[in-house]
């Protein structure tokens, strides 16, 4: 397959690879690197072929899947390895205590129930709220928690708790709360560091000063993360793990006849006096964007097409044979940004798909009516067949979420994988 | 197309022609699931009529429904309940339904939302809806004004989903612009707020302040309703609750407190399974229609009534006739809405199958393409004004918080809620001056203000202390909640509170109490319990007992260390001790009594707690003599005096002092304090110390020793029981003994030989000419179960005396018994008849005209206080009176005039919600009459009028018990002329009224 060479060249492409097997120390968490390279040596961050990664923690965890940007930023780091993703979040999850229905379970067992190779874990920010439990009962009880988790997988990542947020009222301070959640998070940070576990502090996180609508704030009713702060968390974890960001510049000198496309495999570089022509397939895909409403759109890293050299006039750029733009060469020489392109589209559909997977897996995981499925009344007619008591139709309908949910991810793992596109930017007469 | 009723045909529903032939017939058949052959079928009540005012496709499956400010019905539907399939893309429609041109009919029908997933929920507001919605509680909102919902927000997260039927549901504003909803049995929910994790397990009610997100839970582990889906204010802001599950109607108020009951909440009324509820008021209805609720009972096929009154501190709810029946099993409604014209709304879910459990979620027979809204009317009565609530001045909003009608104050207060701050304020501010002091409803515009500034959690001090001290109680009620809910930013809550805790009325110091549980010092502990020194009832009592659970960790550190006292007083210690039940404040209790730094006074009143509450050890206590030594001595009448409190303890708990009882008692008999001797022999009795018998027996048969000792002594035998112990008491019954001791030795014959005892009574009545006093003869046999039957054979072969007979008969009117074998019998001796009247529908809108007409409140009110009739000895009025029956001090205001004739001449007809007397007998023979103050799975509490007292009965020491209706006599005013029941009548019907 044409692409798949494309892969292969790719830097990026062979770091990923790599992966979990490579023993390089990685710096990541900013502080703590240096003590950390210093302390333990710990294998750089990375996903292979097959890996079921899981979410657990709290409501944060769990509102994740409606959002599905960190595990759309996963995904497309790791085009067509199949990997799988599990959110297991539930509300009121502590390192303490996990309820859970009755036959249900208890959440390490539903770890393990998933198959789960990599853990990304999220605990404190309601342990900082409990008064009757201190942070030294926290750290013992996170403790035997990740001792239990770890005999399912040693691969976690334990995230911090993001700040709570003061912008909205009536927690017009919350500096007191906050100043203790600080406690929790270092303490999260050692107990990382002690056990050789990626760490990702969320906690440094702030919001955004220059705007003031929703968008700009990490948290809702102070202490979840808000649709922003779920993507703001999601590129904080990449950075944190040190997953590089995608180079987006493709610079063409007409001149030349030189480029350079540092995360971009360009190739059939046509100049002409009306205009260049190229092909381009990206080893993946761009990050999701955030889109606040209609008219506002936030790119973590954008591409910026930069075409110098062109003579004076209107250019349109046409991506596999659609308009896109109309600018004059002004604009081309001192480069564009695409903020609409067909990568973008792509990976939005991606993480459009991902999370309807996402409620496909929440409706079969922990569906409605958990007390007539496998709870204390399956002996009630419900969840019998109305023409034959002996017959449960209610388990068997439930395995039919299992097929759709596997298509779904045939069709993410297809969608992961970058498309070739037709670059034109041609002069408008 | 509209469907009306023929008005000459009251009761059975008659369509217009045109609508059968067009809609609902096809070659002749009717379409069973057309609107017009369900409307055929159903049978609305005497002045009342009905119409369809939408059905599918506008609407398919409504499961609940609300007004908007603009008079716009939102109906919130699903076709995916009960269970989402796999693969399936549930459509689950919010849609908006309008009459335009105010035919009565929906003409307009928009979808705000669809796509959604099994949505339970609805309320209106903030430019949107609040929807329930599986584990979530979401905001939808319309953000650019085009009438459809573009943005959806997640406000709360991780509310159970166990059972679908039983999610998260009944979204209703508070007066207060809080949202209520609630959950049932199988729903266990965890929600995260920056006030930590809160949960609600299995069924109960939820309380949201969007504002400042704060979230309360109501009941626990299914302490109340098991499906609770019905939430209404009243006119004074009291929430009431329904149950689509088993236990009815309950006021929510006494459970709002800050703890986790484990204790059951009794409900009103129960009887059938209620989902969605509003109340009548305004314009369109009649005086004495005011505040009716309304019910969708689903599972009988039929909307139901109740007459909801105030009670005590609570409210008691009696059912009406039905509003509609129907035998047709597709009618369902679910949900209830009295609309801006003052109509009925009632969603129609239309569905043959309701049962979540009873039936396959996937029978065939589950209805996924129906639906329908009804609209009920009254019959020639004018609609209610429509009121315009948008787009007009602000002034106008606010002069709507006057209206007589529940809907538009309601949405006033809505629209109000979400009015700009500042012009807002101003114009509140402006608009509360501009009331006139002397205009009708004064002091519910005021409340009305406040609840708008509650709303916006904006503190007005000024107007809510002027509100604490208003003349009307319902306002001082409501605005003493505020003092709860506002306590952190008041000056001094708890002198506020203990001001209204002290209030006249029930209800006030209820609320009092109930604000109190939020605020975390002993000192509002200390408070709350002075709600004991005045009269309780179950409401309070419930509420004060949460209160002391849900303020423990704030009162039980200051009790322990002795700094908190409660003065000292015996009641509230005694409440307190009795709601914790916990090892560690008995303990406490036993320190301080062990101090020796008590005085006699309070040493003795704590014992009589431990007496009551305490275990073997802190029972060993109380026997103890050394307990009583003191620096002047040993004290042997206090020891006396707690003494029958141990019996008790045996008696009703089971419960004994620890140690070897029968030389405690033998060194108690050794005494000179002839009381304390007395009490040992009885305890001897009562404990079964057979090595007493002899000693016993000397001092009953000994005629040189006081009367009251041989009693005592008699006590003891009795308590033995046995042969030995019949023959000893017959021979005391002998003619030869003193008839003191006589009657005293048939009294406790009674409990070895019921029978021989019976004979004993008889002869003594009979021989005796009056002189005799019947009642202690009375009051044991009709202690133990068949007394009465026993007294009635021996009577019917030696009858009674007359003047034995009536002082008999006399006696059992005033404590309320009235076992019909006896009091025939007696009746017959002392010749009076106590047959009830009868009277006819017509006899009876006589009698009510004549009262309206020529009845004398003045003559009336002397007549109730006349000795023969002696009303004052069970029922209050004013501050006087008895608590044997209700208190009237308020029937007149809730009770119609033929009610008050048909419940004095057959009082067994309509018995008042907690006045229903029962006859509880126990596995050792006793058997109590009397009112069920509480019943838990551990103990029967029953108010005793034999002896004005409470008596707990262990639930595992109840033989059988059974409803014996009303306490009150039939025939108690049979001898009374016609005028003077005329005037008995008419100053009964004018109580609670203010004095025209």
């Amino acid at each position: 397959m044409g692409l798949s060479i494309n892969f292969v060249r790719c830097p990026f492409l062979l770091w990923a690879c790599i992966c979990w097997l490579n023993s390089r120390p990685v710096a990541f968490g900013g502080q703590a690197a240096g003590s950390l390279a210093a302390s333990q040596t710990i294998p750089a961050f990375g996903l292979i072929t097959n890996d079921c990664v899981v979410f657990i923690g709290g409501r944060s965890t769990v509102a994740d899947a409606k959002y599905g940007y960190l595990e759309a930023l996963l995904t497309r780091r790791y085009p067509g390895k199949n990997i799988r993703f599990r959110n297991l979040g539930w509300e009121g999850d502590m390192v303490f205590r996990q309820d859970r229905p009755m036959n249900f379970g208890g959440l390490i067992e539903n770890v393990k129930e998933q198959g789960a190779t990599v853990l990304f874990i999220s605990f404190g920010v309601l342990e900082s709220l409990q008064s009757d439990k201190s942070l030294a009962d926290f750290i013992q009880a996170y403790g035997l928690l990740l001792d239990g988790l770890s005999e399912v997988t040693p691969r976690m990542v334990l995230l911090s708790p993001m700040r709570f947020g003061s912008n909205e009222p009536p927690h017009a301070d919350l500096s007191k709360q906050n100043q203790n959640l600080g406690l929790y998070v270092a303490a999260i940070r050692d107990l990382a560091q002690e056990r050789g576990l990626f760490f990702v502090d969320l906690f440094k996180l702030t919001n955004r000063k220059e705007s003031s609508g929703e968008g700009a704030v990490l948290t809702v009713n102070g202490m979840h993360p808000s649709a922003y702060g779920y993507w703001r968390a999601g590129y904080e974890i990449e950075r944190s793990l040190a997953l590089p960001q995608q180079e987006g510049l493709i610079e063409i000198d007409t001149v030349s006849k030189k480029y350079k496309a540092p995360g971009t495999q360009l190739s059939r570089l046509e100049i002409v006096a009306s205009g260049i022509r190229f092909r381009a397939v990206d080893p993946m895909l761009p990050g999701p964007s955030f889109r606040e409403d209609e008219s506002t759109l936030s790119l973590w890293k954008g591409r910026v097409l930069k075409v110098t050299g062109l003579a004076p006039g209107r250019y349109a750029l046409k991506v596999d044979g659609q308009k896109l733009y109309e600018k004059s060469h002004i604009f081309w020489e001192q480069g564009w940004l695409l903020s609409h392109s067909p990568e973008m589209n792509q990976a939005e559909h991606l993480r459009e798909l991902i999370v309807s997977k996402n409620q496909d897996f929440f409706n079969y995981w922990r569906p409605q009516n958990w007390a007539f499925l496998s709870g204390d009344l399956i002996d009630q007619p419900s969840s019998h067949r109305h023409d034959d008591f002996k017959i449960r139709w209610f388990p068997d309908e439930m395995k039919g979420f299992l097929p759709l949910i596997s298509r779904k991810e045939a069709r993410i793992n297809k969608l992961s994988m970058p498309l070739l596109h037709i670059y034109e930017l041609s002069r408008v007469e | 197309m509209r469907i009306q009723f023929q008005k000459e045909v009251a009761t059975r529903v008659v369509l217009c022609v045109t609508a059968l032939v067009t809609a609902s017939s096809v070659h002749g058949q009717p379409n069973l699931n057309s609107p017009e052959y369900e409307l055929s079928t159903l049978k609305v009540a005497d002045g009342y009529q009905i119409n369809l005012f939408a059905a599918e496709p506008m609407i398919v499956k409504p499961i609940q429904m609300q007004f908007d400010p603009r008079g716009r019905l939102w109906v919130l539907s699903t076709t995916a309940y009960p269970q989402i399939k796999p693969g399936e893309k549930p459509e689950d429609r919010l849609v908006i339904l309008e009459d335009t041109n105010g035919d009565g009919q929906a003409d307009k029908a928009t979808d705000f939302a669809s796509g959604l997933a099994i949505p339970t929920g609805l309320a209106i507001g903030d430019n949107g809806a609040y929807i329930g919605h599986g584990t979530e509680l979401i905001h939808l909102k319309d953000t650019d004004g085009d009438g459809k919902a573009d943005q959806t927000r997640v406000i709360l997260g991780g509310f159970g989903t166990g059972d679908s039927h039983q999610n998260i549901n009944s979204f209703t504003w508070s007066p207060g612009g809080e949202l209520f909803f609630s959950q049932g049995h199988n729903i266990y929910s965890l929600i995260e707020t920056m006030a930590g994790v809160k949960s609600l397990n299995r069924a109960g009610v939820w309380r949201f302040r969007p504002g400042a997100v704060e979230l309360d839970s109501f009941f626990n582990e299914s302490s109340g309703p098991l499906n609770p889906w019905g939430i209404a204010f009243d006119y004074w802001g009291q929430p009431l609750l329904v149950d689509g599950c088993c236990y009815g109607i309950s006021y929510l108020l006494p459970v709002m407190v800050q703890n986790k009951p484990m204790e059951r909440f009794q409900e009103l009324w129960k009887g059938k399974k209620i989902c969605g509820v509003d109340l009548l008021s305004g314009r369109h209805y009649s005086g004495d229609e005011q505040g009716i609720m309304v019910g969708g009972t689903f599972f009988n096929n039929s909307v139901s009534r109740w007459r909801i009154t105030d009670d005590g501190s609570g409210f008691a709810a009696q059912e009406l006739p039905s509003l509609i029946e129907t035998t047709n099993r597709n009618f369902r409604i679910v949900d209830v809405k009295i609309g801006p014209d003052g109509a009925i709304y009632l969603a129609d879910w239309y569905n043959p199958i309701v049962g979540h459990y009873q039936y396959s979620f996937r029978h065939p027979d589950r209805d996924r393409t129906h639906g329908r809204i009804w609209r009920v009317t009254k019959k020639n009565s004018p609609l209610a004004e429509r009121p315009r609530l948008v787009g007009v001045p602000l002034q106008q909003v606010l002069d709507h918080l006057k209206s007589p009608e529940n809907y538009a104050r309601a949405q006033a207060r809505r629209v109000l809620s979400e009015w700009d701050r500042e012009p807002l304020d101003i114009g509140l501010k402006k608009w509360l001056g501009e009331i006139d002091g002397h205009e009708p409803g004064y002091e519910h515009h005021l409340l009305e203000a406040l609840m708008v500034y509650e709303s916006r959690d904006k503190v007005e001090v000024e107007l809510l202390k002027q509100l604490l001290r208003a003349r009307d109680y319902h306002a001082r009620a409501y605005s003493t909640r505020l003092v709860g809910r506002w306590h952190s930013r008041l000056e001094s809550p708890l002198e506020l509170l203990e001001a209204q805790l002290k209030d006249s009325q029930p209800r006030v110091r209820l609320e009092a109490v109930i604000a109190l549980s939020y605020i975390r010092s002993p000192r509002a502990m200390e408070i709350a319990l002075m709600a004991v020194d005045q009269p309780m009832d179950r409401f309070l009592d419930y509420g004060l007992r949460q209160a002391v659970q849900g303020l423990k960790a704030y009162w039980a550190p200051s009790f322990s260390t002795g700094k908190l006292t409660f003065d000292h007083n015996q009641k509230r210690l005694e409440f307190l001790i009795k709601a914790d039940g916990s090892e560690e404040t008995l303990k406490s209790l036993v320190d301080l009594i062990t101090s020796g730094t008590l005085s006699k006074e309070t040493l003795e009143k704590f014992l009589s707690i431990l007496a009551d509450v305490g275990g073997p050890e802190q029972l060993a206590l109380v026997l103890d003599s050394k307990t009583y030594n003191f620096a002047g001595g040993y004290d042997a009448a206090m020891h006396a005096r707690l003494l029958p409190a141990l019996a008790g303890a045996e008696r009703l708990r089971k419960a004994r002092p620890s140690g070897d009882l029968a030389s405690s008692v033998a060194s108690l008999l050794s005494q000179p304090d002839e009381n304390l001797r007395g009490e040992a022999l009885k305890l001897g009795g009562v404990w079964k110390i057979e090595s007493l018998r002899p000693q016993m027996a000397k001092i009953a048969e000994a005629n040189d020793v006081h009367e009251r000792l041989r009693q005592a002594a008699m006590d003891g035998i009795a308590s033995l029981s046995g042969d030995q112990s019949k023959d000893l008491l017959l021979r005391l019954c002998a003619g030869t003994q003193p008839e003191n001791i006589r009657l005293a030795a048939i009294s406790r014959l009674t409990a070895v030989d019921l029978n021989a005892a019976a004979g004993q009574a008889a002869r003594e009545l009979a021989a005796s000419s009056g002189g005799v006093d019947p009642r202690e003869l009375f009051s044991a046999f009709l202690q133990r179960s068949n007394g009465a039957r026993a007294l009635s054979t021996a009577f019917s072969e030696i009858p009674p005396l007359a003047d034995a007979a009536k002082l008999g008969l006399r006696w059992m009117n005033s404590v309320g018994r009235q076992d019909a074998p006896l009091v025939e019998i007696l009746g017959r001796a002392a010749g009076i008849s106590g047959e009830a009247k009868e009277m006819s529908p017509q006899e009876l809108k006589t009698l009510t005209a004549e009262v309206r007409a020529k009845g004398d409140r003045k003559r009336g009110a002397a007549v109730f206080r006349r000795p023969d009739v002696n009303c004052l000895a069970c029922h209050t009025v004013g501050n006087e009176g008895g608590r044997i029956g209700p208190d009237l001090n308020a029937i007149g205001t809730g009770q119609p005039i033929d009610f008050i004739i048909g419940a004095v001449l057959t009082p067994n007809k309509e018995i008042k919600e907690g006045y229903m007397s029962f006859e509880v007998t126990t596995k050792d023979g006793k058997v109590y009459q009397g009112y069920k103050v509480r019943e838990s799975t551990r103990e029967l509490v029953l108010r005793d009028v034999l002896k004005n007292d409470e008596t707990r009965i262990r639930a595992v020491n109840i033989k059988g018990q059974r409803a014996l209706g009303s306490l009150m006599p039939t025939g108690l005013v049979n001898h009374l002329t016609h005028a003077e029941f005329v005037d008995l009548i008419r100053y009964l019907s004018e109580l609670g009224t203010p004095p025209q």
